[in-house]
């Protein structure tokens, strides 16, 4: 068993039945088991360079631990809960602390380089960073003799196949 | 300074406050800039949009077609409204599933990772850069003939003032282009250009008014071959005004980021939905404005002005100078994006990449505003040395974009044996070829439009190149093959799938089939 963060989840099963059920009714679900998914968060404090170049107060930017890819947050996800779980249903992380802020902040300097109008870069002071799981359903759908599988995230709804 | 220049700064003065507050307000983090403020509702996000992709090309270059040539421009206007369309059913599915495979965040990204050539990566960088420059230039030489219609300057010293005023908004403009300022302008722009083409309607007596009018003066105006008929029969012109739009926009390199957004991505697709029809109402407007003009304003000395020249005719001048502060808006709007763009590619895929390995963050943000300060100086310079018209202008650089890119992305999504060889071949015969079609006007001798050519002579060197290349990779092969799909999902579940999180996805996969095993513990 490990403890870890994670999010109070917005899709429970029967939610999440009726809402893929909604899209085509021909298909039954069977939701099966919640997977935890690694992320790191961190948060920036951005010193402007200038008056005239204000580009704001933070930046976050949330690094995929199994990808090493970064994406920028607008908001700091919410710990709500600390949860035991399963040792089998959670994914390992397979990038470091110093690494994923190394992502993170060349990330977010392409981001900032390539779409604000700035003449200096502004300064990026870490804040925090957080390790958080995200859950993810895995949901398996039957339509007449084909079977698939999808993998829902349980706070979004967003979903992909297997 | 005349009562209209005055009109123009308060508008840009306007701007500046409505930035100033909803960036205040509104965006307190880097985050809510670069993501855009996602609480807007889709009408909101689509005409925000489109407040960008509108241009000089739309006000003055468009107008000035149909007024020289008649109905033939709609050719253009029929591909533009329909572009988007085809550009999405063709390669959309695929190209982001295989983007998403290759974790490529461009498009010049994309290629160089399915082909494994540095080389594509160089001259798509180039021909990108080179041509987005050119895109730029035309919405220069507009935001001249703009301000001088504005100011009643020459259009040497507005050129100068309009360009300037572009590249400080461009490389030091903070937050001034956020959500609302550009949300404030299409609105702007879509009421005065609505406004001014149903005044123009009513003057000529609505559609069937306009036609005999046209017809009263010169009949072939009316025809699809053009005024005087002078592409009559020529099927590869006609073929080639239509298929620019259409299908050229496929071969506009375009960035793509990934964006792990914590909200809904219903709003992305109803946003779709509203440019979509927004762009099939503004898609005609412009050359049915150079229609009227026609009958309207037969004596115009400079036929890039007849919408201006409409707005002054139809509505009190403070209304229409506000339209043209609007005019000059969506040129501002529009250079700044693809400044940007083309600086960045420079200074990341060329600089970064070739020159200077090492070169800090502050260092790619000089080389990136230095170019696009450079642009500008040429840009000032061939706009008065010798201005060619807007239309001419963003027809040849969307033109040669086109011809460049639009073959090798269609082949890496549709060909699997495609190679570097046989890619880079048809990148360059396609460009050069439009370029030449367009200088030496080979048009007139052959009968083909310069879009129509490039593309064959692009396809030709596409077929003959890759004899010549070895196969791509088998690890290429397999991401082929695994964005071709087919899923085997029901389509309603097909549409809706969230492609953002495909890596958590393949992760998820891999993660399931050895821990938990599908056919084991989840049946």
């Amino acid at each position: 068993m490990r403890s870890l963060k994670t999010e109070i989840i917005s899709f429970e099963k029967e939610t999440l039945k009726q809402s893929l059920e909604k899209m085509d009714a021909n298909v039954s679900y069977k939701v099966k088991t919640l997977i935890y998914y690694p992320y790191l968060f961190y948060e920036f404090l951005v010193e402007p360079t200038g008056r005239i170049n204000r580009v704001g107060k933070k930046a976050g930017c949330t690094i995929d631990g199994m990808n090493k890819v970064g994406a920028v947050a607008d908001q700091a996800p919410e710990f709500i809960v600390k949860k035991n779980v399963d040792d089998k249903f959670v994914l390992r992380r397979n990038i470091s602390i110093d690494e994923a802020k190394i992502i993170a902040e060349k990330f977010l300097f392409e981001s900032i380089y390539s779409r604000m109008k700035i003449l200096k870069m502004p300064t990026l002071r870490l804040k925090h960073h957080v390790e958080f799981y995200r859950p993810y359903w895995i949901v398996k759908g039957e339509k007449e003799r084909s079977e698939f599988y999808l993998t829902v995230d349980a706070i979004t709804g967003k979903y992909h196949p297997l | 300074m005349g009562s209209d220049a005055i009109v123009f700064i308060i508008y840009l003065f306007i701007l500046l406050l409505i930035g100033l507050y909803f960036s205040r307000k509104a965006s307190k983090s880097v985050d809510s800039y670069l993501l855009g403020d996602r609480s807007l509702g889709p009408a909101v996000t689509a005409l925000t949009m489109q407040s960008t992709s509108m241009s000089g090309f739309m006000f003055l270059g468009g107008p000035a077609e149909a007024f020289q040539r008649g109905w033939y421009a709609i050719l253009y206007g029929i591909g533009d409204a329909g572009g988007s369309i085809v550009n999405l059913s063709v390669l959309g599915k695929r190209m982001r599933r295989m983007s998403e495979l290759l974790k490529a965040l461009s498009s010049i990204e994309y290629l160089e990772k399915r082909y494994e050539s540095t080389a594509i990566r160089i001259v798509g960088a180039v021909i990108s850069i080179v041509f987005l420059f050119a895109y730029v230039f035309a919405q220069f030489i507009a935001s001249g003939k703009a301000l001088e219609a504005l100011t009643g300057l020459s259009y040497e010293t507005a050129l100068i003032i309009g360009v300037s005023v572009i590249i400080v908004y461009t490389v030091t403009g903070g937050y001034l282009a956020v959500v609302w300022t550009d949300f404030f302008q299409s609105i702007v722009m879509l009421v005065g250009m609505v406004g001014i083409l149903v005044m123009g309607l009513i003057h000529v007596g609505g559609l069937s008014g306009l036609n005999a009018s046209l017809a009263k003066i010169d009949p072939s105006y009316l025809s699809i071959w053009g005024k005087d008929l002078e592409f009559y029969g020529q099927w590869g012109v006609i073929i080639g005004a239509i298929l620019i739009y259409s299908i050229g926009y496929m071969g506009l390199p375009h960035v793509v980021v990934r964006h792990m957004s914590m909200k809904s991505t219903k709003t992305v697709k109803t946003a779709t939905l509203w440019t979509a029809i927004y762009n099939q109402a503004m898609a005609f407007s412009p050359y049915l404005l150079g229609l009227i003009g026609i009958i309207l304003l037969p004596n115009i000395a400079d036929p890039e002005m007849v919408v201006s020249e409409l707005a002054y005719t139809f509505f009190p001048g403070l209304f229409a100078a506000i339209l043209l502060s609007a005019v000059m808006a969506a040129i501002m709007s529009t250079s700044d994006s693809i400044l940007m763009q083309a600086g960045t590619i420079l200074s990341r895929d060329v600089y970064q990449r070739f020159m200077n390995k090492t070169a800090d963050q502050n260092r790619m943000i000089l080389v990136s505003r230095i170019s696009i300060l450079l642009a500008g100086i040429i840009g000032i310079i061939v706009a008065i040395k010798q201005p060619p018209s807007v239309f001419a202008l963003v027809v040849f650089a969307f033109g040669t974009l086109g011809n460049s890119f639009l073959v090798p992305y269609i082949c890496s999504v549709y060909w699997r044996n495609s190679n570097k060889v046989g890619i880079l071949t048809a990148m360059i015969a396609g460009s050069i070829s439009h370029i030449l079609w367009t200088t030496f006007d080979w048009q007139a001798s052959t009968g083909i439009h310069p879009f129509l050519g490039g593309l064959l002579v692009s396809i030709l060197g596409m077929i003959i190149g890759n004899r010549f290349g070895t196969p791509p990779s088998e690890e290429v092969f397999k991401i082929f093959e695994e964005a071709k799909g087919p899923r085997l999902l029901p389509s309603n579940i097909e549409k809706n799938i969230s492609c953002e999180i495909s890596p958590e996805a393949k992760s998820i996969s891999t993660f399931v089939s050895k821990q938990l095993s599908i056919e084991g513990q989840l049946k």
